[in-house]
């Protein structure tokens, strides 16, 4: 790895870890938002990022080893291949292969197959027989591969030897190419990378081009690279002078050279194959064989950790810590599969609603330069096959971990003890593999029910496809036969791409629809008109910097369209919001102009909660009318009527705040989601049409408050109900709730403040706007009330500060009177002269 | 002799794996898998043929018996409750411009149309042959239409897929619900699937046998399928590329084939302009965005029928049958040997790719009537994949289809029709009119021109002109309601959807009259028949 290739990769890693910086920190602030999903998910974001720090230090300068000079003259080499029931043919092969090794030698075949009860021992005595080589079969000993190494070495007296498994076919040359480096009297072994027999496409990435292309020659710059187990070239001297290959774990090779440099040893690596042998052609097999090296691994991190290994130095310390704790950082991706999974399913969320562009944009930041230096080291191919196996591996890792945590050196040798990679005959399913498929199908159930299930987050269902996608390929992986495994990874693999594409098309044709309805209101005659005053009606009303608005209902003060507004009620107050309700139905269905001309004069701001029904005489609800309404107001039934609204708005000019289908979360407006045939669905597009009618009149000046019933004492909505009915952050300006002490038993009694509104204050900030109080009331005629006043303006602000508007319920209910009397009415009023509830009045210009 | 991607020293050959190493050490050969082709298109050995040309006969025999089978049962199904229903609004442009003069023909293409003059000009035709326009005379042609697709599509799966392919392609186009609405409405969509059809399977059979009889065919029915709908761009745009690179077609038909396209996309073009200068109605985009559900719709075209809104399982089902068979033939080596498979991709991909990216960037036009061209080869890439997969996957994808065209079979033949039933509601109100007495169309109903069709035939000639309104709360302002008000006249309205009846009462009384009857007629779009009489 040199030249162009190399800047280029570590260019693309700062950049990542720049990304990956600012990213973590965007999703920090938003923790505190989201739920327990969300912190889970950080948290493993946050261990990759370290990983990925970690791994930019270590492996950052590669080390190109130039050819080795020639073998010295007169060394002896013995070349060990270790067999235990390998088919006889392909034994057979190795050996014969072994044999053509160009250089003087003798190769031994160390014959297991006897100890571990294999059947074809003999056939392996009589094949050595033939071929002429000598065959050293054991009876007695431990088992494993390491204790076969061992069990040679008194038998041999090679200087050099070299092991090569009984599946690999070494090179010709293999002497040359691993010998030359033995001049360094330090060096305890050579080696080399392995090669494999595979398909065109290396679907399960035996090929590991990211191991042996960076990790390896980077360990070796710091003299830690440590031995593969095949194609291997020891110093028997150095082999000796620790006592022989390592038997308490299964990894000898890993084991061994760890010893070695712990010994003050030195190693090299070569970057060219000297042997191809075969590798599991199946994921279960994959699946086992990576368990067994990930087990020992992390027995050796676990119970002989690197860091407080003496004789080591800083950094191979750290390479070793890296190499046997990476299967800790691989396990965490578990939660990165179960995630998408627990959201869709559970409603949970991962980010917070109205962030999807932000996420994207900062995570592409972050990921791109991932991408990117992965496929500048080992090209897309492997890099996208790097990331499969990774996500495929990560439950076996989490298993693996169990298994070492209870794998002490000294209790579990033995039980551990055995068990090498199926050469021919592989098992096609396993338990270990169970948990993937698992995950495989939920995700693309999943991904089927968040097409038709409004408010889950679009980011969510895309890393669903992702992630259904990359499983597809080890997932299709079951033994059942070329033609199979690829129609198996394409049906898998197809969906999920194609369910990505939907969604993300479908977000852009809202998105499409969003900005060519407001060019074409921006380029409609009745904007046209109203160029000469300027195109739309100005800003609307935004959240103070300091304080909070305060407002009233009062229909007293409000007054009727002919006598409006009489603020005799509340002398010397300076009132910020001005509340009226009107009903699409009945008299007072139109825009009650002389009133708002009135808050005008007051320089105060109208908000007119906009109710589509006809309300009844005497009752507080009537939900049974209307039947089908949303449904219509979507439907573009009541356009005529809207525009007439809007135009209205529109010529009013001043900020004005409009506060439609309050209370949708309850069951007693004709137009609350649920109930009367009325769809969340229905809900969201009937909100936007209308908002689309007042932006096409350019009635910006109209701020929408989105306003929910807080259920005093009661559970709140949750955030993942408000979503399928929220009409989005682009159609809200304020999310306001309404919230009553009633005072009644069956009410849960007299309410504080904050029982009557701190949960749905929780969940409702999660919607990142300004919070408006917009109906507050306080049941009159209690001792009580007076003091709930004056909690409520003064104290509470302070514990609820994202409040910024409160409008006061100074009325009598159908159901209960909330018209403030006496103390209580002195405490609005003296609390309303106080600077914190006169705030200026702060505009907001609403992006086009 | 090939090298090892990343170990150039590896030979993939007998000889051995080492370069240079005699083969009695290294004998391990590496095998590259290879295709197999399917059984059944093993030709027999010779010296078998007598017997192998029996065994065809026979083989020919039953296939032909079961596509007699499959066209029956498409004939049937598509004549099933033909005039049941009342026209749907589309089927009433068509009625409105294959009527009268060919001036008033040229006013509707203008006006109300995106469409090509062909399929009108044939329906006027028709219309006058038959001396009648009736829903069922109007839509007797596009059954027949669709028999003949069913048809195509066999030959077209033949060739593409061999004989299991081409009956499994018939049969599931006997019963796919998308097929079987257009095939009993009166409009161009399965004139236009049949032409593509021919075309493509006249083409490949053309190319094949080098038959400039076949390549004429495909030539006529590609300009024929241009002239009755635009879309058939988005499938003569592949075949002629794929057509330009067939190996063995002569340069001459070549050319003539871009240009039999070309020459009347061309001579089309000042006419579509002007269609698309006036836009679509703005009420389109409430319908025919890309939203979630058209999304999954235009990726199950074939299996799109008049399904009931809430099976979205069938419809996921049917999205998912199309991904997997256009992904597996487009991707898996085991279909690399069919032939014309990338054409076949292509004609049914593109379509729906073209009409999600224009939903993308915000046009209302989401709707499987236009990706319905994709269908029949669609159906053939289902075939296909089902003819020549893995027996457990093929019966799998079969199954899920089966599924969803059952769904939409059953849905598309409810009993209360496809369409709101206008005809319906205008029969009573004439069999209860008064002279003067007025009707009113209230809602979507107020664009549909089923009211006019009815009023026309059903209402007293001089009293069928019938006002409409997108709502009630309007009527007090339109003048023929204030003329029929002052008057003192009975009022009808037809409402779509049903009114509220608070609503209605509180409107009425506005205007000084109220409901004296009302009735409601169930269907796949509810409507309402209102009767009011002044209030005394």
């Amino acid at each position: 790895m040199r030249g162009w290739r190399l800047y280029g990769a570590r260019a693309a890693a700062l950049a990542a870890l720049c990304g990956g910086a600012v990213y973590l920190t965007w999703r920090f602030g938003q923790l505190s938002e989201l739920g327990v999903l969300a912190t889970i998910f950080f948290i493993a974001e946050l261990v990759n990022y370290l990983a990925l720090l970690e791994g930019v230090v270590l492996f950052w300068r590669p080390r190109n080893r130039l050819l080795a000079p020639p073998p010295p003259d007169g060394t002896t080499l013995d070349v060990l291949v270790p067999v235990c029931g390998e088919d006889v043919d392909m034994i057979e092969a190795t050996v014969r292969a072994a044999l053509a090794i160009d250089y003087p030698h003798e190769t031994i075949v160390l014959n297991d197959g006897h100890l571990a009860g294999k059947d074809n021992w003999w056939d392996v005595e009589l094949l050595c027989e033939r071929l002429g080589v000598r065959c050293l079969t054991r009876t007695v000993g431990n088992r494993g591969k390491a204790g076969n190494l061992n069990a040679a070495l008194p038998l041999t007296s090679g200087e050099f030897i070299v092991v090569l498994d009984a599946d690999h076919i070494a090179r010709p040359d293999l002497a040359q190419l691993l010998l030359g480096h033995f001049d360094d009297p330090r060096l305890a072994f050579v080696t080399s990378q392995q090669c494999f027999q595979l398909d065109r496409h290396d679907l399960l990435g035996h090929q590991q081009a990211f191991f042996y292309r960076l990790i390896q020659p980077a360990k070796d710059r710091d003299n830690a690279a440590f031995s593969c187990g095949n194609g291997v070239a020891y110093r028997r001297v150095a082999i000796e002078s620790i006592g022989g290959f390592s038997e308490w774990n299964l990894v000898e090779d890993l084991t061994t050279s760890y010893e070695l440099h712990a010994r003050g040893w030195h190693s090299a690596y070569v970057a060219i194959p000297v042997s191809v042998g075969t590798a599991p052609s199946t994921a279960a097999e994959l699946a086992s064989q990576r368990l067994r090296w990930a087990t020992d691994s992390l027995r050796l991190f676990f119970w002989d950790n690197p860091l407080f290994k003496k004789g080591l130095t800083l950094r191979q310390k750290l390479h070793y810590a890296h190499t046997t704790g990476w299967y800790l950082v691989g396990a965490i991706d578990v939660i990165y599969l179960i995630s998408p999974i627990v959201a869709i399913l559970t409603g949970a969320r991962l980010i917070a609603p109205g962030s999807e562009w932000t996420y994207a944009g900062l995570i592409g930041l972050y990921l791109l330069p991932i991408a990117l230096m992965l496929t500048a080291y080992v090209g897309w191919r492997g890099a996208a096959r790097s990331a499969q196996l990774q996500l495929f591996l990560a439950p076996v890792f989490a298993v693996a971990i169990v298994r070492a945590l209870f794998a002490h050196p000294r209790r579990m040798t033995r039980r551990l003890q055995g068990g090498v990679t199926a050469k021919r005959s592989q098992r096609k399913v396993s338990w270990l593999t169970t948990f993937h498929h698992t995950v495989l199908a939920l995700l693309l159930v999943s991904v089927g029910i968040a097409i038709m299930r409004p408010g889950v987050t679009l980011a969510v269902v895309l890393w669903a496809c992702v992630l259904a996608t990359a499983l597809a390929t080890p997932g299709s992986m079951l033994g059942l036969g070329r033609d199979m495994s690829q129609t198996l990874r394409i049906a898998i693999s197809a969906p999920a791409v194609a369910a990505a594409l939907l969604v993300a098309l479908t977000v852009w044709s809202a998105y499409s629809i969003d900005s060519r309805s407001s060019q074409a209101a921006a380029a409609a005659p009745a904007a046209a008109e109203a160029t000469a005053a300027g195109k739309t009606a100005g800003p609307t009303l935004g959240p103070p910097k300091r304080g909070v608005y305060l407002g009233t209902y009062n229909p007293t003060v409000a007054g009727s369209p002919r006598k409006p507004l009489s603020l005799i009620r509340y002398p010397g107050s300076r009132m910020a919001i001005f509340h009226r309700f009107q009903a699409w139905w009945g008299r007072d269905r139109f825009m009650a102009k002389e009133w708002m001309a009135a808050v005008k004069r007051r320089r105060a701001v109208p908000m007119i909660t906009w109710e589509p029904w006809r309300k009844p005489v005497g009752e507080a609800s009537s939900p049974n009318q209307r039947r089908g309404l949303l449904r219509q107001i979507a439907n573009g039934r009541y356009d005529l009527f809207v525009r007439r609204w809007a135009r209205d708005a529109k010529a009013y000019g001043k900020p004005m705040l409009l506060r439609f289908m309050h209370e949708m979360n309850g069951r007693w407006y004709p137009w609350a989601v649920g109930i009367n045939g009325n769809t969340p669905a229905a809900y969201k597009a009937a909100w936007r049409r209308v908002w689309m009618i007042f932006r096409r009149e350019g009635a910006t000046n109209v701020g929408w408050v989105f306003s929910v019933e807080s259920f005093a004492g009661g559970p709140p909505t949750t955030r993942s109900q408000y979503d399928a009915y929220y009409p989005g952050a682009r159609y809200v300006d304020w999310v306001g709730m309404s919230g009553f002490n009633w005072g009644f038993k069956s009410f849960g009694g007299w309410l504080s403040f904050d029982r009557v509104f701190g949960r749905a204050y929780d969940v409702v900030k999660t919607f990142n706007k300004p919070i408006m109080l917009g109906e507050v009331g306080v049941a009159a005629g209690d001792p009580r009330t007076a003091g709930w006043v004056r909690d409520a303006l003064r104290s509470a602000p302070k514990r609820f500060p994202r409040i910024k508007a409160m409008v006061w319920y100074d009325w009598r209910h159908p159901q209960r009177d909330f018209r403030l009397h006496g103390k209580a009415l002195r405490e609005l009023r003296t609390a309303s002269r106080a600077a914190e509830l006169r705030p200026a009045v702060r505009l907001m210009v609403r992006r086009r | 002799m090939q090298r090892h991607p990343t170990f150039p020293n590896l030979l993939f050959a007998g000889e051995g794996v080492w370069p240079g190493v005699p083969h009695r050490v290294n004998p391990i050969v590496i095998r590259i898998p290879t295709y197999a082709p399917p059984r059944s298109r093993v030709l027999p050995a010779e010296g078998l043929l007598p017997r192998a040309d029996a065994v065809a006969s026979a083989t020919r025999e039953r296939a032909g018996l079961l596509l007699g089978l499959v066209l029956v049962l498409a004939a049937a199904l598509f004549s099933l409750r033909l005039g049941h229903s009342s026209l749907f609004i589309d089927e009433v442009f068509s009625w409105n411009a294959s009527r009268g003069d060919l001036s008033r023909l040229a006013d509707s293409l203008r006006y109300s149309e995106v469409t090509p003059p062909l399929y009108y000009l044939l329906l006027y035709g028709w219309l006058h042959i038959a001396g009648s326009d009736s829903e069922i005379v109007m839509r007797v042609p596009s059954v027949l239409a669709g028999v003949g697709v069913v048809a195509s599509i066999y030959w077209l799966g033949l060739l593409v897929a061999g004989r299991r392919g081409g009956l499994i392609a018939a049969g599931l186009a006997a019963i796919s619900p998308l097929l079987m609405v257009y095939a009993q409405q009166a409009r161009a969509y399965v004139w236009v699937m049949l032409a593509l059809t021919l075309a493509v399977a006249a083409a490949i059979q053309g190319s094949r046998d080098r038959s400039s009889r076949y390549l004429l065919l495909a030539a006529v029915a590609a300009a024929v399928g241009i002239l009755l709908h635009y879309t058939a761009i988005f499938v003569l745009a592949p075949l002629a590329i794929w057509l330009w690179r067939a190996p063995g077609v002569h340069l001459r038909w070549r050319i003539g084939f871009v240009l039999a396209v070309a020459l009347p996309f061309v001579a089309l073009a000042p006419l579509l302009t002007e269609q698309l200068s006036r836009g679509h109605h703005d009420i389109a985009e409430s319908y025919a965005a890309l939203s979630p559900l058209n999304a999954l719709r235009i990726a199950g075209t074939p299996f799109d029928g008049r399904m009931l809104e809430g099976i979205v399982l069938a419809r996921e089902l049917g999205a998912l049958v199309v991904i997997e068979a256009l992904a597996l033939l487009a991707l898996a080596d085991r279909f690399r040997r069919l032939p014309a498979r990338w054409l076949i991709v292509a004609c049914g991909a593109i379509p729906l790719v073209a009409v999600a990216l224009a939903g993308a960037i915000g046009q209302p036009t989401a709707l499987t009537r236009y990706t319905a061209v994709a269908a029949p080869f669609i159906l053939v890439a289902i075939a296909a994949v089902a003819a020549h997969a893995n027996r457990v996957f093929a019966a799998v994808l079969v199954t899920c289809a089966l599924i969803a065209s059952g769904a939409g079979v059953v849905s598309s033949h409810k009993r209360d029709g496809l369409y709101p039933d206008t005809r319906a509601a205008v029969s009573i109100a004439a069999e209860h009119w008064q002279h003067g007495d007025r009707l009113v169309g209230i809602g979507l109903l107020g664009f549909d021109g089923a009211l006019s069709y009815y009023g026309d035939k059903l209402l007293p000639r001089g009293q069928n002109a019938i006002p409409a309104l997108r709502t009630l709360d309007g009527a007090a302002e339109a003048p023929p309601i204030v003329d029929a008000v002052l008057e003192g006249r009975r009022l009808w309205f037809i409402s779509d959807p049903p009114v509220d009846s608070a609503n209605l009462s509180k409107s009425l009384e506005e205007l000084g009259y109220r409901a004296t009857a009302t009735q409601e007629f169930p269907g796949s779009g509810r409507i309402e028949l209102i009767r009011a009489e002044p209030l005394r």
